[in-house]
């Protein structure tokens, strides 16, 4: 439905005449554009019963007999239907551009039936209803309501029967195949109201008469105070009375009506005019009385009829009707329409009604919903795969590095069991250097003696020689293990006596494991030595064949240059190692968190056995392993601490730091031991840091244990420390 | 039924497939994002794990490093791998390692796999002695662990030889993880070996000279040669070349020299060692001269 009309087509039906007004709105105001009449050779709805319909008659051309009065509208409206569209009417509605607009007309007064007032809820309507609408008719709702207010008290309306006029504008339209929209239909009372009181809503003060003389159609409503209180119907038959006749009529209607006589009298209508006026002047002298003004419209319309307040009052109801269907949806006109809902619903651009639009309003929020949740939730997976995608690479970097933990675990495990089989391969094995070397020297130690055969004999040695001194045989058998004689018998060679002697002895113990560790002990104090710096480079090659390099030459590149005198205090930076931490003063595991997990207090337990053994690769394997499968577990800050501390004590000051720092990092009860052991690990490593760190120990530590070991560390420092 | 009346159902019907076709969605994106969010939970546990676990990799990387330096270094490793031509090659490595050449005859005689892997070989052949002990020793204290289950050296017979004849039964060992035969480099060797001829045989039937004196033309062959007069603390002497060679006390002569000089009794002590024994041997006067 056209909610804003800029332009309304008010066409009024009355008797013989047919009335167009044009209004077209701008803003708040409006223009008249044009007037129209047309005159009907036929009355549309029935003939008047009073006599004086001949002379309505007299203009239709038809019979005067009152047996013509009588006839039944359905059979007119059949003998009617042919030829009522040949009314001139087509040339005034012709002459409009309806299509342009919306349309308002009125439906006929005869054909509206009014309930008692106050009879407006929605039984009374029902009841109504179907007390004067035939069932078939009900059922085909072919029929209109309105409630409408009279004197301040709702009154139901029922619109029932044909509508002549909507009925010629739908065959306008079809035959010229112009769409036209139908804004109102309504009752001539209620548009003829409304726009008075709107038109003089500021003069309705008192009484106020307004009277409507149209062809057939003559009514006087009376307002108080802007109140439409009554209705009167004017008893006038003659369809052109004289003025005196209205005017008489009037003041009858007044009279019988028992009301009193108005302050004021506005007349509009076909009969209206000055004349009239002033011949009612002269009868209700103490009343004012006019034709109705249009204040509210600006007449531009050029024909005649258009001219001024006079002549437009005979289009007071189209204008009205016009006026109500532009400012319908805005002023306070009554909520009436008597257009057929069907043609309501046909011109509706959605035609939903208010369930419709509330299913709309559901879909709308349910979409908006949906689409909303949705979205939301699409973010949300968004994110989690986003999530999911950053999860997965760092997984895959943190698995990659786990597995290379596990591969150099692993591998570190092959080298302890390599070593472990080499130890055990090596075991009663390759003794034959020590033994030629012990053999060697002993031959050598006493001249003239030589071996004849070297071999193994099942389990035990065999020698074979040859000596000039027979006492000699007896010093070999001394320098080998296990030995005993076998043979010694005497021979002459150019008369000199000589011994040939058999000598058997278990293989020489060699100690190849302790070599091994000794070795890799030494490479490590030369590591260590060498300040740590190659701890991560790969083996030398001048290692080969040649002595590692000598911790002195190392030692020498790394002394202090002589100070600057910019940096005095850094070139005084001193490399000390103290004496172990007194051992009350060493973390240890909470009983209670060990009693929770018996396999984990189990590995605890084992690497504290290792660090408290001398074995310098156990307690690293044992660290390595707690830390590795439970890196988080309470118990981890001691494991990092005791690692550290222990390879402080073996003087592996990188490796210590590394396992220090997790401990400096968190907050764990351990931070103060583990700043003791740094300060430790900076004065190793001559970092000037440590004096700072010792000097915020001995404050915060005052009043506890910790504070005597500070205390013990500084005086140790000041000594020297361990060499 | 009117048309708005019918619109309505419409409507309710097409609400009734947003509805739906709604719930449909937004049902399968909650499950998709349960299940994200459920494998999301999982995976950032694991991370959790592995980040604890991995928290001490640059102490772990630092100590692998340092152990590997170590164990390139280590005086003994195992090998990855072994077949005869490695060890033959290890052989000719520790040979050269050495600068010297020691001719063997090598042989695989077995293999075995108790205490890991290993391929017994057997290697014999005939040597000086000191570079057999030598090899021996570079055999034993090289890198790569080859254990030497036998040895055994004989003296070949002949005088004052310090050719030995020798077989030996090496073993080597390997096992996965261990090193390769390339990555293995010559390492110094502390242990000592003394050195002396253990097998040469002092003592002998025949004439036996150092070369040096054979070569040594001032020294004189007193077995071809002849006493031609005595004096006091000097002898005249002539060689197999008719050289008149004067001697006095204490020179040397080919394997000895001039001990003692006994005029009266006219004759010559020499002590000389020509059988690994230290002997007199005596030149009489020649009274035909």
């Amino acid at each position: 439905m056209r909610k804003h009309p800029k332009q309304a087509f008010g066409i009024f039906h009355d008797g013989l005449v047919v009335r167009i007004a044009h209004l077209v709105r701008e803003g708040n105001d409006v223009f008249l554009q044009a007037v129209d009449h047309t005159d009907l050779d036929k009355y549309w709805y029935k003939i008047l019963d009073d006599p004086s319909v001949s002379a309505v008659d007299s203009k239709t051309k038809e019979s005067k007999s009152t047996a013509q009065s009588a006839i039944d509208i359905d059979e007119y409206d059949s003998e009617y239907v042919t030829n009522y569209q040949l009314q001139p009417s087509e040339r005034m509605l012709g002459a409009f551009e309806l299509s342009r607009g919306v349309i308002a007309l009125n439906v006929y007064d005869e054909n509206i039936l009014k309930d008692s007032p106050g009879a407006v809820d929605k039984k009374e309507i029902s009841r109504f209803v179907k007390s004067k609408v035939p069932l078939k008719e009900q059922k085909a709702k072919d029929y209109q309501s309105s409630i409408v207010e009279v004197g301040g008290v709702p009154q139901h309306w029922l619109h029932h029967g044909s509508n002549r006029l909507l009925e010629l504008l739908k065959d306008h339209s079809r035959n010229n195949r112009q769409k036209l929209f139908y804004k109102l239909a309504d009752a001539n009372d209620i548009v003829l109201t409304d726009y008075f009181k709107l038109t003089y809503r500021d003069e309705l003060e008192g009484r106020v008469m307004l009277v409507y003389l149209g062809q057939e159609y003559r009514k006087a409503f009376l307002f108080e105070d802007g109140t439409w209180q009554q209705t009167l119907k004017l008893q006038i038959t003659q369809s052109i009375p004289d003025e005196e006749t209205i005017s008489s009529k009037l003041a009858l209607a007044i009279d019988s009506s028992g009301i009193k006589e108005p302050d004021r009298i506005i007349l509009c209508g076909d009969l209206a005019t000055s004349t009239l006026v002033e011949y009612m002047l002269s009868q209700f002298a103490a009343v004012q009385i006019e034709l109705f003004n249009f204040r509210n419209i600006i007449l531009t319309a050029t024909t005649e009829e258009a001219q001024d307040n006079r002549s437009l009052s005979k289009h007071c109801i189209p204008i009205a009707l016009a006026f109500k269907a532009l400012f319908m949806d805005e002023n306070g006109f009554a909520h009436s329409n008597f257009l057929p809902s069907k043609i309501i619903e046909g011109q509706k651009e959605f035609k939903i009604a208010w369930h419709g639009l509330l299913i709309l309003i559901v879909i709308f929020a349910t979409v908006f919903l949906a689409t909303n949740s949705f979205l939301k939730r699409n973010q949300q997976l968004e994110s989690e795969r986003r999530l999911k995608r950053e999860l997965n690479l760092n997984l895959n970097q943190k698995q990659a590095e786990a597995n290379r933990i596990n591969t150099i675990l692993s591998d570190m495990e092959k080298q302890e069991k390599n070593l472990k089989a080499i130890g055990t391969l090596l075991e009663g094995k390759n003794y034959w250097t020590h033994l030629l070397d012990m053999i060697n020297a002993s031959f050598r130690a006493h001249p003239t003696s030589w071996l004849t055969n070297l071999k193994r004999d099942k389990s035990q040695l065999f020698i074979s020689g040859v000596t000039s001194n027979r006492a000699h045989v007896i010093a070999f058998a001394n320098s080998l293990p296990g030995s005993s004689i076998r043979k010694v018998a005497h021979a002459r060679i150019r008369d000199n006596d000589i011994w040939v002697f058999e000598i058997t002895f278990t293989a020489p113990k060699v100690a190849w494991m302790e070599d091994i560790e000794q070795q890799m002990r030494k490479m490590l104090e030369s590591r260590k030595q060498s300040g740590e710096s190659a701890t991560t480079a790969t083996p030398a090659t001048s290692n080969e064949l040649k002595s590692v390099v000598p911790a002195q030459v190392v030692e020498t590149n790394l002394q202090p240059k002589p100070p600057a005198a910019t940096k005095p205090v850094q070139a005084q930076v001193q490399k000390l190692h103290l004496a172990p931490i007194d051992s009350s003063l060493s973390p240890d595991a909470d009983p209670a968190i060990l009693a929770i997990d018996e396999g984990i207090s189990e590995q605890y337990q084992s690497f504290v056995a290792a660090v408290n053994m001398g074995n310098m690769w156990e307690y690293r394997k044992q660290g390595y392993r707690f830390l590795s499968v439970n890196g988080s577990h309470p118990l981890s800050p001691i494991v990092r601490w005791w690692m550290a501390y222990r390879l402080y004590l073996d003087r592996e000051y990188t490796l210590a730091q590394e396992f220090l720092n997790e401990n400096l990092n968190g907050s764990s009860d351990l931070h103060t031991i583990s700043l003791l052991l740094q300060a430790r690990l900076y004065l190793a490593r001559g970092d000037a840091s440590y004096i700072e760190l010792y000097d915020s120990l001995d404050h915060e530590t005052q009043g506890t244990d910790l504070h005597i070991q500070v205390l013990k560390d500084k005086q140790e420092i000041a000594k020297g420390g361990l060499k | 039924m009117t048309n708005t009346s019918r619109n309505s159902i419409v409507l309710s019907t097409l609400l009734v497939m947003i509805v739906s076709l709604a719930l449909v969605l937004l049902h399968n994106i909650v499950q998709k994002l349960s299940v994200l969010q459920a494998e999301n939970k999982v995976t950032a546990s694991e991370l959790a794990r592995l980040e604890s676990q991995i928290s001490n990799i640059d102490s772990l990387m630092l100590e692998y490093e340092i152990r590997k330096a170590m164990v390139a270094e280590q005086s003994k490793v195992i090998l990855a791998e072994d077949n005869p031509t490695i060890t033959y090659q290890y052989l000719l490595k520790l040979l050269s390692w050495q600068g010297k050449d020691l001719i063997y005859d090598f042989a695989l005689s077995g293999k075995g796999k108790d205490d890991g892997k290993w391929n017994n070989y057997v290697i014999s052949g005939s040597s000086n002695y000191m570079e057999l002990a030598n090899f021996t020793r570079f055999l034993e204290h090289q890198r790569a662990l080859i254990t030497l289950e036998e040895l055994s050296i004989g003296s070949d017979g002949v005088a004052n030889s310090d050719t030995v004849s020798f077989s030996m039964v090496l073993r080597t060992h390997y096992v996965d993880g261990g090193l390769g035969i390339s990555e293995i480099r010559p390492r110094r060797i502390d242990t000592r070996l003394s050195s002396y001829q253990l097998f040469r045989s002092r003592i002998w039937d025949n004439a036996q000279f150092e070369d040096e004196e054979l070569e040594d033309p001032r020294l004189l062959n007193i077995d071809s040669s002849v006493l031609i007069g005595l004096a006091e603390g000097r002898i005249f002497v002539r060689d197999d070349q008719g050289v008149i060679r004067i001697l006095n006390i204490r020179d040397r002569v080919r394997g000895g020299y001039l001990y003692s000089i006994d005029v009266r009794e006219g004759r010559a002590v020499f002590k000389v060692d020509k059988y690994g024994l230290i002997e007199n041997q005596i030149l009489h006067l020649n009274k035909e001269n």
